[in-house]
């Protein structure tokens, strides 16, 4: 297995060609050659999988609809109408997270937030009116022109062909808005639109019944856009919806290959960022740190760690990366602004990769956007780093809150460290019975300070960040985060729970019952790989749960 | 006394812009006017007119901090605020204070915040998923009915442009762990709204942006209300479609979406006509709200707390002044609260401080009672409706999902009343209950202000409404 490239700054393309084809081999369970019909459900796609071993007798639950959420909303009118960052992305209404990512799929939108859309229509629509001709060339017949326009982005904006009634509509609208005025704003007009048209903003699943009772198959349009709003966090190009028209996505191996294709394109990076940024919980504006303890610290030094967060996570899945990168690959992407923070000799603006110390920093966990979101104003903050792990990287459940009467652990003393208090606090026995299982996994990275800084020092003494790892499957002692995380790297639970948010990413709500086996057969294939990153995104959109859906929550 | 002769020059002369459309509308309404402004309508002041009653709300999160520091000294008439609340001192004889409420439908189970400040004024059980970890389900926690401030707004509503009013300080899900579910107005089941940040956007709505690039100077033919009419067309045309091809849980939200487009559409002028100068109402004007420059953000509560608050509370009150909306409410904060008050020295985050830093939350509390109802109060005395401050025409409470936030306790369940209700309500007092009153059945009394028919609201049916608030 190819491990991390480490000489190669920018995305290797030629490498994530080169992983994938060979997670595509052994991703295949059946072991057969890397062409259409090899995977399991490609003989029968219309039903799913029986796996072997694997029997529940809950049925998938039906997918609720979602709203494009602020980010795909800007991406989509960049990739429709050619201009990116043209929304105002903090003007959208804010997202809804559940299962701890943004999908949108419970809250209706209120009048003042279908006028934010509004909005949003009207200014990106307004930006077409000058570079028309750029973007809807013509040589010939304008309103020609106009009517192949919105055909064309039409199918892709609304993952569907345009119903007749719709496309005469829209071309109504254009005829009575350019003989009044020009072809520009005929056009503006449809751009302004379609923008707001509900089925571009909301992507229902809906799918068709199946032999099997309950499970419905997802319909090929259903299917493409559900795999570019996954894989670009956008709209689909024209040759995902020609492979759709053409049935090529009828088929876990024609699935793979449009998400191979897709994977090689930029527009992966936009959804590998949406995806690490939400499973680590760095949200777009700065945490909260004491100016006095942390002067340097402002929005555009966040903004360089979030992406640098981002770009690590990128980068170990477009090299190829496995469970070893993610969790302890000793570099990160730094620039002026967090070479510091980072102790690397940055001196661009522009974020580039660097080794990190391999004894003293690796993985994402210890990248400094992860460790400040996780830490305090002005310390580190082990319980919030240790309920961190046990819920994002372990999916465990914390136990219950506090019982009342529990002494804040800073009452044990003013000049003890953090680990002293925490301690202290464990010395009393209705405290420890919780924090022996949150406690370590957060005061393994005692080193790194409230800003993501690494320290051999706090308070005058030699930070300690051994303990103990307790319900895991890799307990055991370690003495600081490097030795921990080498831990968890082997941790099936953890591959397992990547493997779960990357799922909840794709699918838009919790797994339950009914997605047990594919969620199983995902978490295998992801072993049999020897946990190539790439393969996993390919396991995940060729599997039951993303093709099947259920009828209504049972 | 008004006359169209002052066509819009002080309002144009506002730091933020014109009144617009809006008020014209809500001008025109006022005197029971056409869709046509004729001039030879004489022109009366707005305030001639009988003031509507308003609603506003106010929540603080997490519980009161000490209790020893919460009540007043005293009783009746004569009673001095306890040192939480001493920036109500000046306002006494605006507010009742109570001892106390039971907060009904309390859960004691684990992540038990976003079920209390769910159930805070619907007064119904929350519900939550039972799938994915305690954080997940935290997140899905959802009400199971409407909030008495969106009950109220449907009737209000019907003779304003704007149903409600709903802003929200350090109240938004900014990452997971920030629950939707830490909202406290909902449309109904499972129906949440996101209190919003944004002072500039929520001055916009009210007294420019949209509404007012609707609106050609005079004479101009009004190009843009026939774009938005034919898009709004399109866009219903094609929710309809949509309705026949999704399931029920679907269509609850393509529903919703369709009637904020009606909404719209009802407030666009009448095809071809040209409806849009800009009309001045004495006493209507724009607020003033903080620049858009500099460090602040108006969505970092933590360090910008008093300012975006105070902000909310003006565009609230000049919104409501011009009867543009009679429903109103800002949420300080969210249960749970993942971000440090730092504004007042503060480093630990809202729930670390509820639950291990009493005295904290005590000044917390202190704090963001001043600077939210306590400024609210204090404005409410000085912006007038005709002669009377608008205090006589509001009924207003502040409340709390917890009393004693560290035990996560719902009872007691503070709620502090304030405004005359149109002379309804009884102020000046420190009523301690004899005997229990549910919370719930202050939300009926609420209700009962604004809808006298009401005979049940949430899920308690043997609430009854609060005698006391009569006197």
């Amino acid at each position: 297995m190819v491990k991390m490239l480490r000489n190669h700054g920018s995305f290797s393309r030629s490498a994530l060609a080169l992983m994938v084809s060979f997670s595509a081999c052994s991703g295949a369970s059946t072991g057969g050659e890397n062409t259409p019909g090899d995977l399991p459900g490609d003989e029968d796609p219309d039903v799913p999988v029986e796996t072997a071993g694997c029997k529940t007798n809950a049925t998938f639950v039906r997918s609720p609809m979602r709203r494009l959420t602020a980010v795909e909303f800007d991406y989509a009118a960049a990739d429709l109408f050619g201009e990116a960052g043209a929304t105002g992305v903090e003007l959208l209404p804010s997202d809804e997270i559940t299962a701890g990512y943004a999908n949108n799929s419970v809250i209706t939108l209120q009048p003042n937030q279908v006028e934010k859309f509004q909005s949003a229509a009207r200014r990106i629509a307004e930006g077409t009116v000058t570079r028309v001709d750029k973007m809807v060339p013509c040589p010939g017949d304008k309103e020609k022109c106009a009517l192949d326009f919105i055909d064309r982005v039409g199918r892709r904006a609304m993952r569907r062909p345009l119903e007749t009634e719709e496309s005469d509509l829209f071309a109504k609208m254009y005829r009575d808005k350019a003989k009044a005025t020009d072809h520009a704003q005929g056009i503006r007009l449809i751009v302004e639109t379609m923008l707001q048209y509900p089925s571009f903003m909301y992507r229902p699943i809906v799918g068709v019944e199946t032999a099997k009772d309950g499970v419905r198959k997802l319909t090929k349009w259903e299917l493409a856009g559900r795999l570019s709003f996954f894989l670009w966090n956008s709209v689909p190009d024209d040759e995902l919806m020609e492979s759709a028209e053409a049935g090529k996505l009828e088929t876990p191996s024609g699935i793979r290959e449009q998400t191979e294709r897709m994977m090689q394109d930029d527009r992966f990076d936009r959804s590998l960022k949406a995806f690490s940024v939400q499973w680590f919980d760095v949200g777009a504006i700065a945490p909260d740190k004491n100016p006095a303890d942390f002067p340097n610290f402002n929005q555009e030094v966040w903004g360089s760690m979030r992406d640098g967060l981002a770009q690590f996570f990128a980068h170990a899945v477009r090299n190829g990366g496995d469970m070893t990168t993610l969790m302890t690959g000793p570099f990160a992407f730094a620039n002026k602004k967090t070479a510091t923070i980072y102790g690397v000799p940055a001196k661009s603006d522009t974020l580039e990769l660097f080794d990190t110390n391999p004894a003293q920093r690796g993985g994402l966990m210890t990248q400094a956007g992860v460790m400040a979101a996780l830490g305090n104003t002005e310390v580190s903050r082990p319980i919030k780093r240790g309920l961190f792990v046990r819920n994002r990287l372990l999916c465990q459940d914390p136990p219950p809150p506090p019982p009342e009467g529990v002494p804040p652990f800073e009452a044990a003393g003013d000049n003890l460290t953090v680990r002293e208090m925490l301690e202290a606090h464990r010395a009393d026995p209705t405290c420890a019975s919780c924090h022996t299982f949150f406690d370590p996994p957060g005061l393994a990275f005692s080193h790194f300070d409230g800003v993501g800084q690494y320290h051999e020092m706090e308070k005058g003494k030699k930070v300690d960040a051994s303990g103990t790892l307790i319900d895991t499957d890799v307990d055991g002692d370690f003495t600081n985060a490097i030795e921990f995380m080498n831990m968890l790297k082997d941790s099936s639970l953890v591959a397992a729970c990547v493997s779960t948010q990357i799922f909840r990413f794709a699918i838009g709500r919790l797994e339950e019952d009914g997605d047990k086996c594919a969620q199983e057969a995902t978490v295998k294939q992801f072993a049999d790989s020897q946990q190539s990153l790439p393969g996993l995104f390919t396991s995940i959109a060729t599997s039951d749960s993303f093709r099947f859906t259920g009828s209504e929550t049972p | 006394m008004n006359t169209n002769k002052n066509n819009g020059n002080t309002a144009r002369n506002n730091r933020r812009g014109a009144i617009d459309y809006a008020s014209r509308r809500a001008f025109l309404k006022a005197f029971g006017a056409g869709t046509v402004l004729s001039p030879f309508i004489p022109l009366l002041d707005a305030q001639a007119q009988a003031a509507p009653l308003r609603l506003i709300v106010i929540t603080g999160h997490n519980g009161w901090g000490e209790a020893s520091k919460w009540y007043p000294s005293g009783g009746g008439t004569s009673f001095t605020m306890g040192s939480t609340c001493n920036s109500l001192e000046p306002y006494k004889k605006d507010i009742i204070f109570f001892k106390d409420f039971e907060g009904r439908y309390q859960s004691d189970e684990a992540g038990v915040h976003p079920m209390a400040s769910a159930n805070l004024l619907t007064g119904s059980p929350a519900t939550r998923p039972a799938g994915g970890t305690i954080y997940e389900r935290q997140d899905a926690t959802r009400a199971t009915s409407i909030s008495i401030d969106q009950h109220v707004a449907k009737i209000t509503g019907k003779s304003t442009r704007h149903e409600s009013m709903i802003m929200g300080c350090g109240a938004e899900p900014f990452s997971a762990g920030d629950h939707i579910g830490g909202s406290v107005s909902y449309r109904g089941a499972s129906d949440p709204i996101i209190a919003e940040a944004d002072i500039f956007l929520v001055f916009d709505r009210f007294f420019a942006g949209a509404a007012n690039t609707m609106v050609p100077p005079s004479g101009a033919v009004n190009v843009r209300a026939g774009d938005e009419r034919s898009i709004l067309d399109a866009v219903s045309k094609n929710l309809e479609w949509m309705k026949g091809r999704v399931g029920t849980e679907d269509l609850r939200r393509l529903g919703a979406h369709l009637e904020g487009i009606r909404s719209i559409e009802k407030r666009l002028p009448p095809l071809g006509q040209d409806d849009g100068m800009p009309v001045p109402v004495s006493g209507c004007a724009a607020p003033t709200i903080p620049a858009k420059s500099g460090t602040f953000n108006t969505r970092q509560a933590a360090r910008f707390l008093p300012a975006i608050v105070h902000a909310q509370i003006d565009i609230m009150l000049a919104a409501m002044a011009c009867d543009l909306t009679r429903v109103g409410l800002v949420q300080i904060g969210v249960t749970t609260g993942l971000w440090p008050p730092s504004f007042m020295g503060l480093t630990n985050t809202l729930h670390d401080i509820s639950h291990n830093f009493n005295a904290d939350m005590s000044r917390f509390t202190q704090r963001t009672l001043q600077e939210g109802f306590g400024y609210l109060l204090k404005r409410l005395n000085e912006v007038k409706d005709g002669a009377d401050p608008m205090m006589k025409n509001v009924a207003a409470f502040w409340t709390n999902e917890f009393g004693d936030g560290d035990a996560h306790q719902g009872s007691p369940m503070p709620i502090i009343a304030a405004g005359q209700a149109g002379g309804k309500w009884k102020t000046g007092r420190y009523v301690v209950f004899n005997g229990k009153r549910k919370h719930t059945d202050f939300l009926l009394s609420v209700g009962k202000l604004f809808d006298p028919n009401l005979s049940k609201f949430g899920s308690d049916p043997s609430a009854g409404p609060v005698a006391e608030l009569a006197g």
